[in-house]
């Protein structure tokens, strides 16, 4: 075990690519971060950003072909997890993270019990035996708090509601106590008093076991409840991360700016006028040679449609933006880019 | 909300049950009375399960209602439509469906899907309807030259304002729109929000939003509707009820619904609730949420609480025993 501070998981340079009919598709083009452990990393973008392939790629879940990692490295204590398939990479990686998916019902197979399911994973990566194995499924699932566990554990995902699907999942995911646990947009399809349960209970295992969290998610107000860190996602790039302070009080990209600004807002009880983004994402067959979000920034510069900008700095603490208004050069950039969160909050009458 | 006019709509009692057999019976709406003003939006909120979407289907007709009565400027609406009543109230009700994909028929172009209504219920010849078509198409910040395309290729929110073109070409007074925006995208939420907003203006619509996003339907409703298993739980305006829930359920959802603000997250104390929505099937007298509700009282599992106007805000409407 290393030092609190230094990263479980380390991601640098991470290029996936897939071949389709219409031409290969540039899903992640250069995506670099890392997580420590008892923290949580939340990936926040919109549909086609990439950021459900980041984390399968991770996984060994991209299949190839049509898929290909094309650069890059992962690192977990120091191990590179990148290019093993799921079966090639299991002894170390089923260990070590634990996965849960978005829809439990279709990532649960419908012909096994739920405590076989999960005590499969014991006698995979363990080796226990199979009774041994169902009795820690039966203790999984109460620690994930299904009511009657014992019983519950014999029955099969249709018996299940969605939410009590979705703690099996966590169940089964922790059951090898991973050092990472990766959720892929885990409460998507959950009510919003059935989402509380299951963060809450994320959260709680966190600070038991003190498992670093890579949550991802396309819901701003998740973020604000579970992460440490944020890193924002568009177009196959990470464009701005830094501390979930950094990213809603100081964001430092205009597409952060201009996500918070899409939504309503409920602080100050005041009702804000609704910012749509225009336009659409770029073709991530052929991504802009500039910034990939220049086309719908109201920000944008002669230089942005020519160079994709490169991380840049605002403060000391590591929180970063790709964005060219943060460039010596440009007078007042970051007020100009922050400018529009300020006028949303203009009154709707 | 004038007081001297009266309301658009009327839903008195207006029950949907699903009968399983054996007996069983599915309660999907029970007893369910609100009444809309014309060009009012009222939001109705709920989780699944709650009876939201059959609500708004039996209200438009989509559902044959099992009892109770709708009537609409005045008019009683049949329980059970014939194909003239569809005929007849086309051009007053319409709805615009949650899923992009799967309500808009892949076969036909987007010219077809959005004329169809005026070439059955209107007398305008095919280049008249073509032309509202194309007026239509630009309406919803789409080009007129996607008509002769298919469905397959647009984007979710290109197919969710072919819906919303295909809906109010018919030039309606009501709408119910049935989780218009769960299926899209933050940036893409709003936009169609924004148009939705923008037509209900210009048009005079009155609107029913049913979602599951409360901080969306506090943004979009004149007043907001809680439903849980069945039956309201609360209804006032849209910003009292949101920032001052009195029905412990209202208070639960209200309380669970993360905000995009880390520092008040922080000082959110945890305020889940075990258990989940139980089934509706065969329900018993009672306040149905009486099973999981923190202040429950021993008349909660035996007496219905109905909804009744808050003492000291008659324009609220609670069904708890706790403000009796």
């Amino acid at each position: 075990m290393t030092g609190a501070d230094a990263p479980l998981l380390d991601v640098a340079d991470l290029r996936v690519e897939f071949d389709t009919y219409g031409g290969t598709v540039q899903a992640v083009r250069g995506v670099s971060f890392s997580v420590a452990a008892g923290k949580t990393l939340a990936i926040v973008g919109e549909s086609g950003c990439g950021k459900s392939v980041t984390v399968q790629a991770l996984m060994g879940l991209v299949p190839m072909p049509p898929g290909r990692i094309t650069a890059g490295s992962a690192r977990l204590r120091g191990h590179e997890i990148l290019g093993t398939t799921m079966l090639e990479g299991r002894d170390f990686r089923g260990n070590e993270i634990g996965m849960i998916f978005q829809d439990p019902m279709s990532a649960l197979n419908p012909t096994m019990t739920i405590g076989r399911q999960i005590a499969e994973t014991l006698e995979v990566h363990r080796g226990w035996s199979r009774a041994r194995a169902f009795a820690r499924a039966v203790e999984l699932l109460d620690m994930v708090r299904i009511p009657e566990a014992a019983a519950r554990a014999r029955q099969y995902p249709f018996e299940f509601s969605g939410g009590m699907l979705q703690r099996a999942m966590i169940a089964m995911a922790i059951a090898c106590e991973p050092a990472i646990l990766i959720a892929d947009e885990p409460t998507t399809a959950l009510d919003v008093t059935i989402q509380a349960q299951v963060l809450d209970l994320m959260a709680d295992l966190q600070n038991e076991k003190s498992m670093a969290i890579v949550l991802i998610t396309h819901d701003l107000g998740v973020v604000a409840r579970m992460a440490d860190d944020v890193a924002v996602m568009y177009a196959g790039q990470i464009v701005e991360k830094g501390s979930v302070d950094d990213i809603f009080y100081r964001p430092a990209h205009p597409y952060t700016v201009g996500l918070r600004a899409a939504m309503p807002t409920n602080a100050d009880h005041a009702d804000h006028v609704l910012r749509p983004i225009p336009g659409s994402p770029p073709d991530l067959f052929s991504p802009p040679a500039g910034c990939a979000y220049a086309a719908r920034c109201p920000h944008a510069m002669n230089i942005c449609a020519d160079h994709d900008p490169p991380p840049f700095l605002p403060d000391e603490s590591g929180h970063f933006g790709r964005c060219w208004l943060h460039h010596e050069s440009v007078a007042g950039g970051l007020e100009r880019l922050r400018a529009g969160a300020a006028t949303e909050r203009s009154a709707h009458e | 909300m004038n007081d001297t006019q009266a309301p658009l709509l009327v839903v008195d009692r207006m029950t949907k049950h699903f009968p399983l057999g054996k007996g069983r019976t599915v309660h999907a709406v029970d007893g369910v009375s609100l009444t809309i003003d014309e060009r009012e939006i009222v939001g109705l909120v709920g989780e699944s399960g709650s009876g939201k979407s059959t609500f708004g289907k039996a209200l438009i007709g989509l559902h044959e209602k099992t009892g109770g009565r709708v009537s609409y400027r005045g008019e009683v609406l049949p329980q059970s439509y014939a194909p003239s009543d569809f005929r007849r109230l086309a051009t007053t009700m319409q709805m615009i469906f949650q899923d992009p994909y799967s309500s808009l028929n892949p076969r036909m172009t987007v010219g077809e899907i959005i004329g169809e209504g005026l070439r059955l219920h209107s007398r305008l010849s095919a280049s008249d309807v073509r032309d509202r078509v194309a007026d239509w198409l630009k309406r919803v910040g789409l080009s007129p030259d996607y008509m002769s395309r298919y469905p397959h290729e647009f984007s979710g929110g290109q197919r969710q304002r072919i819906g919303i073109a295909r809906a109010l070409i018919m030039e309606p007074e009501f709408v119910v729109c049935d989780e218009p925006i769960s299926a899209l995208d933050v940036s893409v939420q709003a936009q169609v929000v924004n148009l939705l907003e923008e037509l209900q203006q210009g048009m005079g619509l009155t609107l029913l939003f049913i979602a599951h996003d409360l901080s969306m339907v506090r943004h979009v409703s004149d007043r907001m509707a809680v439903m849980y298993l069945g039956a309201l739980a609360e209804i006032g305006p849209a910003h009292d009820v949101f920032f001052d829930p009195k029905h412990p359920y209202t208070q639960i959802l209200i309380a669970s619904n993360p905000e995009p603000d880390p520092a008040s997250e922080r000082e959110r104390r945890s305020a889940s609730i075990s258990g989940e929505i139980p089934s509706p099937v065969n329900i018993g007298p009672g306040c149905r949420f009486a099973g999981r509700c923190p202040h429950v009282m021993d008349t909660c599992r035996s007496t219905t609480p109905l909804l009744t106007p808050l003492a000291d805000a008659p324009d609220r409407q609670v069904a708890c025993h706790l403000y009796r």
